[in-house]
């Protein structure tokens, strides 16, 4: 059976106006709110992750100058066991 | 009405209080358009709590990108979630209210919404989200677009084809 476009139009007419009425039992914004609490981090945790968050850009700034420290200071340790190697020492 | 984009970011910024606030001012749409896709209130307010609190979730860890509209964002969520719950929960009734009658609506719109949900959940998913959308929440195509992720054609040539086969379904359905 094929209902005609006016049938099932005046059915969906119908259904919307019937629904139009329905919404949430009261305290449903109180029972997101507790559930809400009960996922969120304390705040100190939340706190110190937004601030580690803020601090991140420093924090690869200053470890790319570790690296470059490192690597440089190696490179002056190497260069001065060379020079000691060529060194004749006289007893 | 509050801005809630400005809610967004204060709750972003650690102000859990304004995410309350956000919730008071969205829920009835939202609870509305989930109970009418899944035919039952209590089903819909599982479902958009759930929902909330996956969009604190991504609120207070700042993953939220404000590329679109905070309303837009939770009706994106709200529908994704009711669309899953419908799949995990085919062939079950929807649970009726304990509550007394008057409380979440009429008994007419308590029947009203099982039989809407019974009667769309022959669609697929994309085509009853788009009949409630347009057809019973009367938002622009524009709208629908947005908070699906479509083109507006998408939205038109979905609409057409459930009402196409809402026809074909039979009066009886």
């Amino acid at each position: 059976m094929t209902l005609s476009p006016e049938d099932a139009d005046a059915r969906l007419e119908r259904l919307r106006r019937a629904t139009g009425s329905a919404r949430s039992r009261p305290g449903f914004v109180d029972r997101v709110a507790a559930a809400v609490d009960r996922e969120a981090v304390p705040d100190w945790i939340g706190d110190l992750t937004r601030a580690a968050r803020k601090l991140i850009p420093i924090a690869a700034v200053a470890a790319a100058l570790g690296v470059a420290w490192a690597t440089a200071s190696e490179r002056a340790w190497n260069d001065a066991i060379a020079a000691s190697a060529d060194l004749d020492v006289e007893w | 009405m509050i801005d809630l984009e400005k809610a967004a970011a204060a709750v972003s910024a650690g102000d859990r209080s304004a995410f309350t606030r956000i919730v008071a001012a969205t829920h009835e749409r939202l609870v509305r358009v989930s109970a009418r896709l899944l035919g039952s209130v209590p089903d819909a307010e599982d479902v958009v709590q759930e929902a909330y609190v996956k969009a604190y979730r991504a609120l207070a860890a700042g993953k939220f990108d404000g590329r679109s509209k905070v309303s837009t964002w939770l009706h994106r969520i709200v529908l994704n979630a009711t669309t899953d719950a419908k799949r995990a929960r085919k062939g079950e009734p929807p649970r009726s209210e304990s509550s007394p009658p008057d409380v979440a609506g009429s008994t007419e719109a308590r029947l009203a919404l099982r039989e809407l949900g019974d009667w769309l959940s022959t669609l697929p998913d994309e085509q009853q989200v788009v009949v409630v959308l347009k057809a019973v929440e009367e938002l622009s195509s524009a709208e629908i677009a947005e908070i699906l992720g479509c083109s507006e054609g998408a939205v038109e040539q979905r609409l057409v084809r459930a009402r196409t086969a809402l026809r074909k379904m039979g009066a009886d359905s």
